[in-house]
């Protein structure tokens, strides 16, 4: 796990804490690095190039010694890989890529120090290998297909090995099995030998897909017979070479590998540098194979070398052919893990989560031939839906009908297909419309919008009926004083009530700010009681000089101005028309209210207002018995009652039960204008729009945008124009009537590719009718001909499954 | 409550780092270290493997669906610098599109709202953010923003296509005309940037400070018109903040912490609506959060530990 990395190397700072990243430059690009036995010596080895360093105790590097001196020295210094004797402090071992190998004593005197020369390989040497515990006996590895084995007091080749395989790319005693050492080729074979046993090797294996550039035996005594090899094919595998050659675990890296080492102390981790396009030398853990635990990016050319201070596995050398050695320290390597998100989170449709993450009970994929050997904790996802909240104990806050219907998607998609919105059609009165939405609402459980509907219902059924009883009065004037009518009966009524309704009002402002919404949508608030006001105005206008007073935003002007002299009426009537409705409605309210639980914490849910909205059905009627012939009054209140409800639930999401109780009210001839904004509804019936066809409700989507009433809505409708593109040229044809493409002067394409019908194979100029999803299609005749023989298989092609 | 619903062995190989869902929530994408992407159809708890998508050479963080209006798209971006795109095309899944100009691993990629055409913003640990934008026929222009976070960038966001308060006060003809594209990120450097489109170049409108170590993750909230934009963040200090400019304030950013976790906190999320908010945390929990009348935040549900097909 990333994080437990992170810590175990945070944990080493003190370690190394004056250790920082060094850098020298040795003049010209170096092919191969290795460190002395102290490990206060390195010996970097390049074309013309053969230079120790020395570490000094400030851990600065400086040059100690460059035996490249002379000139004659020719092919046999163009140093393919170098070596330091792992028990002679003086002795060093160079192949050359004329396949010389030369082995260099550092105390010698003079300026010559080359011990001997080894010409016995005819190709270019790749590697070569001291042994770790006999300091004369040296290995090396060679393109002419050969080991061999020399004996460096005796200055003498003592074995070949024939590979029998193809050239050698490295070779590397065992650091624990005294006999043993490893060979890697470039047909991708890894080969164990027993160098006592010179005829052939003990095992073979094909390691990787190409060239295995380089392998490492594992430092750590309790994994001796842990090798790692990288190839060719971008990956590094580590293998058990003990009983079966198995392949414990696989690093999947971006380039060719070309040199790796394991790094010691940890277990788990190995260093990499590849040979081309990736400069960097990149630090892996076998627990996380697909990012590196660390990198560094010192060179700006490809990294040939690397080794690891044996006695500090904070340190790591790296030579380059930029000509640069770099002494890296782990704490300034650039770890990719913390910048890696380990979750991940979506909330998607429908209010459904998806989480991925870790699943940490499951292990049995570990024994997969591509798992690691390790516990592999396994990644899970896992996705979660929210469901029923509200009935649950877990709920915040006593809330019995609380946010679901914005929220679950369920819900929101039962709704609209249950929902009735087109009454006429349905030949249904607008009460039963109502009264079957609301049910619709009961069922699912949001009672609240079920109210809603139930009181929509109640305004407005009378409200309907009159107007159909008033179209049989065909005039629109006489019509008005009808309706006024029982208004001024009722006035005395009113003119009693009256001293009781002013000392309400104070509520009914109140109660007015509470329904408009939460303290949010101060603005809002403040506009709907402009308009309210307006209205009453207009109302109040119509009453004598307009023959239709119900609102519309077509012309406010005309409302605008007028005489005052029916200003005392106004106002009275302003004390009746928003006294009486609301009072009585939110009397209830206030009746009601110790009975819900909801009360008590009213900040919990800002569905609050709908809450106190609702109160039992059965008291509704009641209500509204007592005004049920102020039609008038009624009407007025309705208008900004519905348009107070609208807003209130698309200010809290609730698209869905704004739109459709807009459509709803508006399927009907006799609609009611309500004064919303036609740019407002229609942003709100776009949202709902994208909602349906979100949960793929095309049905419920075509009916909303065929019954609203915005001119921009409906043309959603019309415009599913097909802009068709020329079959040859891909351009957009010029017009939707024809196939023909302007630009046929141009190409001749029309002549080789025509539009042809797919059954009478024939040009089609005039309609093409075509299957949206396979693009088949040809004459309506030709298809319809074909239909009625054929009896709804469906089209003639094998390509796509509908029944167009 | 909150249930989980589906548990989906991915068979990924190694750690998987995004799971999206696509705009009907019926494709459920995922990406892993293991390099792959794979697809699945999940419908009434099962789910099906679809695809597995090849072609990146690291691991691959991050993936996000285009609009369905463009398509089957999946923009991905991974460990090796690269960020593609891809299409299904005849059921097959190809390669549309490769950007290959990140210095260092891309960490981020989100895609522009749809009504501002196909653009997709790539947050990189390079610091630098690309913006690569469609113009028809696979031909797409990249703009670079370099140096946007020191230390690199951890997430990009884009502001809703819809401009705010357009509930409130429809909209006039000029003033769509004025709608910028608007698009925020989070960075090791402990800050979250607000970033505007001017005559085609990126500039940073903002810097939001309040975070003490690196933002893992910020998203803007979905808006359905009301005159104040959300963003929400979290971080490696364990904090999710939320980020509010009301244009009452003058389109000041107010920040305000929703809580403060027990561990890091990875990833934030809204809902479609913009109101609730989903934030996972350690030990693969998640918790659901919505905003009170009074500007709180409540805990809503909380999912993890204890509950069927958790971890535990």
């Amino acid at each position: 796990e990333p994080r437990h990395l992170t810590m175990e190397q945070s944990g080493n700072y003190s370690f190394s804490s004056t250790k920082r990243t060094i850098s020298v430059n040795a003049g010209s690009a170096i092919n191969a690095l290795s460190l002395c036995q102290n490990n206060n010596k390195i010996v970097v080895a390049g074309r013309s190039l053969l230079k120790i360093y020395e570490i000094d105790s400030f851990n600065q590097i400086r040059e100690a010694m460059n035996l490249h001196v002379g000139r004659k020295q020719g092919l046999n210094m163009s140093s393919s890989d170098v070596v330091w004797s792992p028990k002679e402090d003086n002795m060093i071992a160079t192949a050359a890529t004329n396949g010389a190998i030369v082995a260099w004593d550092l105390n010698a005197v003079g300026r010559n120090k080359q011990l001997v020369v080894l010409s016995d390989h005819r190709r270019t040497v790749t590697k070569i290998s001291f042994h770790p515990k006999e300091p004369s006996r040296l290995l090396s590895g060679s393109q002419d297909c050969t080991m061999r084995m020399f004996d460096l007091r005796k200055k003498e080749c003592t074995a070949i090995f024939h590979s029998k395989a193809d050239g050698v790319r490295c070779v590397e005693f065992s650091p624990f099995h005294y006999f043993m050492f490893a060979a890697s080729f470039d047909n991708g074979n890894v080969q164990i030998w027993d160098y006592r046993q010179k005829s052939t090797y003990l095992t073979q294996f094909l390691a990787h897909k190409g060239s295995v550039y380089t392998l490492n035996w594992h430092p750590d005594e309790e994994e001796k017979n842990k090798i790692a090899t990288g190839g060719r094919d971008n990956m590094v595998k580590i293998w058990d070479v003990g009983s079966s050659n198995k392949q414990v675990c696989n690093i999947p890296t971006t380039t060719s590998v070309s040199a790796v080492r394991w790094r010691p102390t940890h277990r788990d981790q190995l260093a990499t540098v590849s040979m081309m396009l990736d400069f960097s030398a990149n630090v892996w853990d076998l627990r996380r194979r697909f990012v590196p635990f660390a990198y560094f990016e010192e060179h700006s050319d490809v990294t040939t070398g690397i080794v690891w201070k044996p006695n500090d596995p904070e340190v790591l050398f790296s030579c380059s052919k930029d000509g640069t050695l770099v002494m890296h320290a782990m704490r300034e390597a650039i770890q990719p893990w913390l910048n890696t998100k380990t979750r991940g989170l979506d909330m998607g449709a429908g209010g459904r989560i998806s989480l991925a993450g870790e699943h940490r009970s499951i292990h049995t994929r570990a024994q997969s031939p591509t798992g690691s050997g390790l516990p592999v904790k396994l990644p899970g996802i896992f996705s979660w839906k929210p469901g029923n909240f509200s009935m649950d104990s877990d709920w915040p806050g006593p809330a019995p009908a609380s946010p679901t219907a914005k929220f679950s998607n369920s819900q929101f998609v039962y709704a609209a297909k249950n929902y009735i919105l087109n009454g006429p059609e349905k030949e249904l009165s607008f009460k039963q419309l109502c009264e079957h939405n609301a049910s619709v609402m009961e069922r699912i459980g949001d009672h609240n919008v079920a109210k809603v509907w139930l009181i929509i219902a109640e305004f407005y059924s009378n409200k309907i009926l009159l107007k159909q009883k008033a179209t049989h009065t065909s005039l629109p004037l006489q019509r008005t004083y009808s309706d006024a009518a029982p208004d001024r009966s009722n006035r005395a009524e009113s003119e009693n009530k009256r001293t009781a309704t002013k000392s309400r009002t104070e509520d009914v402002h109140g109660s007015q700010n509470l329904f408009n919404g939460d303290p949010d949508s101060e603005v809002q608030s403040d506009e709907g009681r402009l308009i309210v006001e307006d209205y009453l105005t207009d109302i109040a206008r119509g009453r004598h000089s307009e023959p239709d007073f119900y609102i519309s935003d077509e012309d406010p002007n005309l409302w605008g101005y007028g005489t005052t002299s029916d200003a005392e009426f106004m106002s009275e009537q302003e004390w009746s028309l928003i006294g009486r409705v609301p009072i009585e409605a939110f009397e209830k309210k206030e009746s009601s209210s110790p009975q819900s639980p909801s009360f008590t914490d009213p900040d919990s849910d800002p569905f609050i207002i709908g809450k106190k909205l609702v109160v039992k059905s059965s008291e509704w009627p009641l209500a509204f018995d007592d005004i049920r012939d102020d039609l008038t009054m009624k009407e007025l209140r309705f208008g900004c009652f519905s348009f107070c409800i609208c807003r209130y639930f698309h200010s809290h999401g609730d698209i869905q039960t704004a739109v459709c109780l807009l459509v709803a009210m508006s399927s009907y001839p006799t609609h009611i204008n309500l004064p919303l904004d036609d740019a407002e509804t229609e942003h709100w019936f776009s949202s709902y729009l994208d909602l349906l066809f979100k949960n793929q409700l095309f049905v419920q989507h075509a009916e909303v945008v065929k019954l609203s009433r915005l001119p921009n809505i409906r043309m959603l409708s019309a415009s599913s124009t097909i802009h068709t593109n020329c079959k040859a040229c891909q351009r957009r044809l010029p017009n939707t009537r024809s196939w023909s493409c302007d630009r046929r002067s141009d190409h001749d394409h029309h002549v080789n590719k025509p539009v042809l019908c797919f059954l009478c194979k024939s040009v089609v100029k005039t309609l093409y009718v075509y299957c949206q999803t396979c693009t088949f299609g040809g004459h309506l005749g030709c298809l319809q001909a074909w239909v009625e023989r054929s009896k709804n298989r469906g089209i003639p092609t094998g390509r796509c499954s509908n029944h167009c | 409550m909150v249930s989980v619903i589906n548990t989906i062995d991915t068979l990924h190989e190694d750690m998987i780092h995004d799971a999206q869902m696509d705009y009907y929530g019926l494709h459920l994408a995922t990406c892993s270290s293991d390099r792959s992407i794979r697809i699945f159809e999940v419908k009434n708890g099962t789910q099906r493997l679809l695809s597995t998508l090849q072609g990146h050479d690291g691991p691959v963080w991050q993936i996000a669906w285009a609009h369905p209006k463009y398509g089957k798209m999946l923009a991905s971006c991974s460990y090796d610098r690269k960020v593609i795109i891809w299409k299904e095309q005849d059921g097959q899944w190809i390669k549309l599109y490769e950007y290959a100009d990140h210095d260092s691993s891309v960490n981020s990629v989100c895609w522009a709202p749809h009504e501002l055409g196909l653009i997709l913003a790539c947050g990189s640990s390079d610091g630098s953010i690309s913006v690569i934008k469609h113009h028809g026929e696979n031909q797409w222009e990249a703009t670079k923003i370099n140096n946007a976070h020191t230390g690199g960038c951890n997430a990009v966001s884009w502001a809703p296509a819809v401009v705010p308060g357009s509930l409130i006060e429809p909209p006039s003809q000029n003033q769509q005309n004025t709608f910028v594209k608007k698009f925020c990120s989070a960075g090791c450097d402990n800050l979250i940037k607000v970033w505007s489109d001017k005559d085609g170049r990126w500039e940073e409108v903002e810097k939001l400070q309040a975070h003490t170590d690196w933002v893992r993750d910020c998203a803007w909230a979905p808006s359905i018109g009301l005159p104040c934009s959300k963003i929400a963040s979290c971080s490696q200090d364990r904090q999710v903040i939320i980020w509010t400019s009301d244009e009452s304030t003058g389109g000041q950013w107010t920040s305000k912490t929703l809580n403060e976790f027990d561990d890091v906190v990875w990833h934030v999320s809204w809902s479609l609506t913009g109101d609730i908010l989903a934030v996972s945390g350690g030990n693969n929990k998640v918790s659901l959060w919505k905003e009170k009348l009074n500007g709180d935040w409540t805990i809503v549900s909380d999912i993890g530990k204890g509950q069927p097909g958790s971890t535990e």
